[in-house]
Formats: C-alpha cells, structure tokens, sequence
C-alpha cells in the first residue's frame, strides 16, 4: 500500500511539475488578447465599445496582411469597440470556425469563402444581417447579386466583402502566336485555338483546366452550365443526362489531345501559366495579382494575362462562370453583434474596400465603390464586373457537405478521364453516390 | 539461419532499392525544389541549371521561423520529457503490481489511442477553454502527453516485464525501499525504452498540426509546423521552393536526435518482442 502511495505521488509530483514549467509562459488566447485590447478609451457614439475578435486567413497572408492590420487600426483608431485579430492558414479555417463554435470562445466576425459559408449557415450559428444592419440599408447600399450569394432561406447569413465569379484568363502573347488576336468566344474556336497551339508547341498545355481537387468538382459546373446541363434539378442528381455526357465526352477529347492535363491544380496552372506554359486557365479576380507573385512583371501584364468570357456552345448564348468571393459573418454566440455589424460596415465602407481594391484587386461590394473611378478606370476589374453579371452560385455551394460531394463529382471525373470507367457508367455512379449524399 | 543464395541476395538488393527509391527520392526532390528559384519549381529539372541558397537564406534569416522553431523546441522537448516520465511510472506500476481495476485501467489507456485525434481534439479544446488554457504552451503540451501516454505506458510496461521480480526482491532483502528500488534500480535499467518512448513523443509534438493550430493562436507562441504553413501555402499561392528549405532547416534537430539516440529507439521499439 504504501509502495502504491508513493508511486501515486511521484506520477502527480511529474504533472505538477510539468505544469509550473510551462504555465508561466501565459494564457493569453485569442480572447485574452482582446481583453489586453479593453483599455481603449469608450465609444462617443451610441454603440456601447466593445472588444470584438475577427477571424480568418488574409491577415496572416504576406500578400494582405499589412492591409488587412490598416483596416484594423483604423477602426481601433475611432476609440469606440477595439479589434483584435485571430488566423489561421485558408485552408485550415473552416475547420476551426467550426471547433470554435462547439466550444466556449468569443468569436464575433470572420471571413468565410463561399466554400466555408454552405457549412457554417447550416450549423446555424449566424446571426441574420437583416436584423444588425437593416434590409433597407443592405438593398440601398450594395450590389443585389452580391447579397445574394450570402442569403439562405431569405435571412442575410453573410455580408459580401469581395465578390466576383471565378473566369478563365488567357495570355494574350501565346493567342498572337496562333493567329487569335482576340479571345475565342465559342468552344468550336476554342478547340481550334487549343489545336494550333498544341501544334507550335508540344510542351504547352492549351488549357490548364483543374483536374485534381475539389477545385475540379467547381470548375466542371460552368462547363455544363455551358452544355445545358446542371448538376441538380429539383434536388436531384442529373449528371447522366444529355448535356453531363456530352460535357464529360468533351472532358475526355481534350485530354486525348492533349489539350489539358492529369494532376493538375489550381495552383499548379497558376505557375505554369506565369511560365508561359499554360495558355488558358481558371481563376478568381486576383489572378493578376497572382501572376505578379509567380513573376510576371507589371509592365509585362497585359501581354501575359487578360481575363475572357467562357467560350460558350452557340453565338448569342450567355458566357457561364461560377461566384466565389469572402464574406463577412457574425457569431449567434457573439455578445457585441451590434458592434460587430458596425465594424463589418467600417470594412466594406468605400474608403476601406477601395484600399483593399488598389492592395489586392479585390472588388468593392458597395454600390458607390463600384461605381468609382478607381474601379471604372481599370480595364481588369471592369471586364470583371461585366462577366460577373451572369456568375451563379454552385450548385453544391450552401450544402453542409459540400466537400463530399464535391469528392464525389471529382472520382468519377477522374475514373472518365483516366479510362477506368466508361462515361454512361460513372455519370449513373455518380448520380447514385451523390442521390445518397444528399438524403 | 537462411542460404545467401543468388535469388536471396537478388530479392534483398531488389527490396532495398525499391524502398531506398519511395524513401529517398521524395527527400531529394524537396532539396532539388528547395535549391532552385520558384519560377522553376515546376519544372521538371534538376537544380544544376540554376542552383540558388536564396531559399535558404531567407529561412534562416526569418524571424518568426526562428521564434517558431524554439516554441517547438520548448513545447517538444517538455510534452516529450514529461510523457516519458508518467508513461514509466505508468509502465512501471502495470508490469510489477497486482491491484484492482489494473486490466481495466490498461485497456482504457490503450483505447485513448483508438480515437482519431479530430474527435479528441474537441474535447480537449472545450476542456482547455473551461480550465482557462486555451492559448498557453501548457494546453499544447497537456494534449502532447495524452497522446505519448497510451504507446509509451504500454512500450514501457513491455520493457519492465522482461525485467526479472527476483531484481526487485533482492534489493528488498538488501533494505531497499521502494523509491530507491523505482529510481536507482528499476529505471536506470529501462532507459533505453524510456528514450524510445521520448524520440517518439518528440516527434510527435514536432509533428503536429492540428492541435497546435487550435489550442494555440498567439503568433508569438506559434509552433513550427502552423507557422510554416502559415507561412507558405496561402489562398492564392504556395511558396514550394522556400516551403522545402524551410522544412529541410527544421528537420535538422529531430535528424540529429534521431541519429545519436537511434540504437536506444531500436532496442526500445523491440523491446517484448522475443520473450527469453
């Protein structure tokens, strides 16, 4: 017995001790180091101050960091609610928002992509902007196809921060080459661009379309919006009809001729596009600013990159992309949502969007931010806006489980593509697995 | 034992370079992308066309990848320390005393190993949040220890049993007590399963993601593998090139432990293995 006491003893002693020599080292977390933020001075104006915690991804990315901190402290520089910043890396996001709101942690704003947005609104744990800021503010001040993407079942669960669909871009030196001074506008043209180019150069990759990730699952919805077809019709799987094969039978054409390519990412077609390497490609509005990164220099920019119009089936049909874009929530769990609101109208104000429009070519939400000069004047984000008009959301975008089923679509594209399944098959398979995914 | 005949010897070279090549060539393409400019880093080509230490460079002269790497230092060092040393006492107590609950308690420890780490992550995190934790090294290295404890109590607890009890019983006709028998007797001679059992919970730590991603959010605190990632693999664009150089860099201390406690690891991990 007293041998037991002893050894009891000894294992509490080495907990104990592990636990005074660390536990000097703090316990400040997200929340304490808002607390550290409670001594600003008391708001002047009606809103009681508040210490609001935002979350999400840009403000520990290099590229937007410092203005992601500029937005922060102008707002703490007001002297009402004070900001304090907690991140994570983007791909990480969605899983700890979800964690944090299993748990206790005062979380007030974050940043969600449309991706995360489908999951967060379905745990139901955020708070309707209808009721913070007012229908009649939202509907006045800012653009309606951008409030849309944040709506479900009539309650704004969102506020659009940045918007705009994801369009292909083309590299307009390598279109000269092959005689396209313009870019294509039907698939007919495409494919015959995407032909002439292989044929001058073996080791392009005409279209660097996504074929791996979930990122293929997006970019394969606007191509069959473009054939006629939809994933879902009245909630239910439609990949095997007319338009999936014959958008799938496509698909598999242009890998046989080796217009696109295995293994290939978003990121990937990004590197390889800034290369020289890849004549059309996917992406959102900061593509630009991506091909700088990846070393195309700015007085170089207009030869390398422009952005185009999805080619579309017929004249006169209307050119197909999907939304994507950050959004801006609030927690239920939040004690300061009144608060919160008024720092998400600080973000998405005109001063604050048109600087985060000229740091990153992100476009403003605001109805007179979109209507500014600085905006206006720029041919990039101009063709932007135009091509945005007709984006729609995708398909699986406000599902909870929209990683899965987006797996889902992935698999069997690959099995097509790879030859491991005939067409008919795997559109039936798919339909099947995502039939069951979505009951 | 077996004949070195020719189809032995061919089977052994044919193994040895099929995992040599799925081990080996991963960790040379992260040095022939780390050792090239990142406009290359999707080419296919090898570094000698334009080597370059720039990644290097701007790794070892980055200050938060330092300050990342002396919290994963700190926090690796102790979850592992501390995790050994409850997992002997643990180790100790299953293998040598006869007591109620004893099997019970054993195979609720081995359970714990069962759970995917996401679903214990949760827990963990609300009970940090409810104990005022979250945040500090503290948290990280709590969670750190439940980890190393199931694998080290019952690797360690092996190790004691191939201890014979006539040892105990000798030192106890010698007069010894019990805490001279537990820290002058028994466990001097089950440092090499202790050391196993700390290269194990070091890596581990070292490792690791998601905890430290969820316990931890103050940048200063930040453990190296949040940081580098973090760092490099953003919305837009990844960083391959100086991602590689980073993590070549950060590799160094666990390859160097590795490699001078290595026999203790081996003799520790086979611990068990043949009874005699």
């Amino acid at each position: 017995m007293k041998a037991k006491r002893i050894l009891a003893l000894c294992m509490a002693c080495s907990i104990a001790l592990a636990a005074s020599g660390c536990g000097s080292t703090g316990t400040a977390s997200s929340t304490g180091s808002a607390a550290a933020a409670s001594s600003a001075p008391a708001s002047s104006k009606a809103l009681e101050s508040a210490n609001l915690v935002w979350a999400g991804w840009s403000g520990e990315e290099k590229s937007t960091k410092d203005i992601i901190n500029e937005m922060i402290s102008s707002y703490n520089a007001k002297g009402g609610s004070q900001v304090t910043w907690v991140g994570w890396p983007w791909a990480n996001t969605q899983q700890q928002l979800i964690i944090r709101n299993q748990g206790s942690e005062a979380l007030d704003v974050a940043q969600v992509d449309i991706g995360m947005f489908g999951a967060l609104s379905e745990m139901g744990v955020l708070a309707d902007m209808n009721d913070l800021m007012g229908k009649d503010y939202l509907e006045q001040n800012y653009n309606e196809a951008a409030l849309k993407v944040g709506q479900v079942d009539g309650k704004q669960l969102a506020m659009p921060w940045s918007i705009a669909s994801i369009n292909m871009v083309y590299n307009p030196t390598l279109l000269k080459s092959v005689g396209y001074s313009e870019p294509p506008k039907t698939i007919t043209q495409f494919e015959d661009c995407m032909k002439k180019l292989k044929e001058k150069d073996k080791n392009i990759i005409p279209y660097g379309l996504a074929t791996k990730d979930a990122t293929m699952a997006t970019d394969f919805q606007p191509w069959l919006w473009t054939f006629g077809g939809s994933v879902l019709k009245d909630g239910q799987p439609t990949l095997s009809s007319d338009a999936g094969q014959k958008v799938a039978e496509w698909y598999k054409s242009l890998l046989d001729k080796g217009y696109i390519q295995m293994n290939i990412t978003r990121a990937d077609a990004r590197q390889l596009f800034a290369q020289g390497k890849i004549a059309f490609y996917d992406d959102a509005i900061s593509a630009k600013g991506v091909a700088i990164s990846n070393g195309i220099s700015k007085a170089d920019l207009n030869n390398k990159i422009k952005p185009m119009a999805r080619p579309v089936l017929k004249d006169g049909d209307t050119p197909q992309s999907s939304m994507w874009g950050h959004l801006l929530v609030v927690f239920k769990k939040s004690q300061h949502q009144e608060q919160a609101a008024d720092f998400i109208k600080h973000i998405v104000s005109q001063e604050q969007s048109l600087k985060y429009f000229n740091s990153n070519g992100m476009l403003p939400v605001l109805k007179s931010a979109l209507a500014s000069d600085a905006v206006k004047g720029d041919p990039w984000a101009n063709t932007w806006v135009q091509l945005t008009q007709s984006g729609k959301a995708l398909e699986f975008a406000k599902m909870s489980n929209s990683g899965e089923l987006n797996n889902i679509l992935v698999e069997e594209l690959q099995g097509i593509l790879l030859g491991e399944k005939k067409i008919p098959d795997a559109l039936k398979s798919a339909d099947t697995r995502l039939s069951g995914s979505l009951s | 034992m077996f004949q070195k005949t020719r189809g032995y010897k061919f089977v052994i070279a044919f193994s040895s370079i099929t995992i040599g090549i799925f081990v080996i060539f991963p960790l040379l393409w992260m040095f022939n992308t780390a050792l090239k400019p990142s406009t290359e880093t999707f080419k296919l080509s090898l570094f000698f066309a334009t080597p370059t230490l720039k990644n290097f460079q701007s790794v070892l002269f980055d200050k938060d990848i330092l300050t990342n790497l002396g919290n994963s230092l700190f926090v690796s060092f102790v979850s592992s320390f501390a995790g050994t040393l409850v997992s002997m006492f643990a180790g100790f107590s299953f293998s040598k005393f006869r007591y109620k609950g004893k099997n019970i308690s054993m195979s609720i420890i081995m359970m714990a190993q069962a759970f995917p780490q996401a679903i214990l992550l949760l827990t963990l995190y609300i009970m940090m949040q409810q104990m005022k934790m979250d945040g500090s090294y503290f948290a990280l290295i709590l969670s750190y220890i439940a980890f190393i404890l199931p694998v080290g109590t019952w690797s360690l607890k092996a190790y004691f049993d191939q201890l014979p009890d006539a040892l105990i019983e000798s030192a106890k006709i010698d007069g010894a007590g019990w805490i001279r028998i537990t820290f002058q007797i028994i466990f001097p001679l089950a440092i090499p399963g202790a050391i196993s059992t700390a290269i194990y919970g070091f890596v581990w730590s070292w490792n690791d993601l998601l905890y430290s991603l969820t316990l931890v959010t103050d940048a200063s605190r930040r453990t190296l593998a949040p940081g580098l990632v973090m760092k490099y693999m953003g919305e837009f664009t990844n960083n391959w090139s100086q991602m590689m150089a980073a993590s070549i860099f950060v590799s160094i201390p666990v390859t160097l432990i590795f490699i001078f406690l290595q026999k203790y690891f081996i003799s520790g991990l086979t611990s068990g293995a043949v009874k005699g």
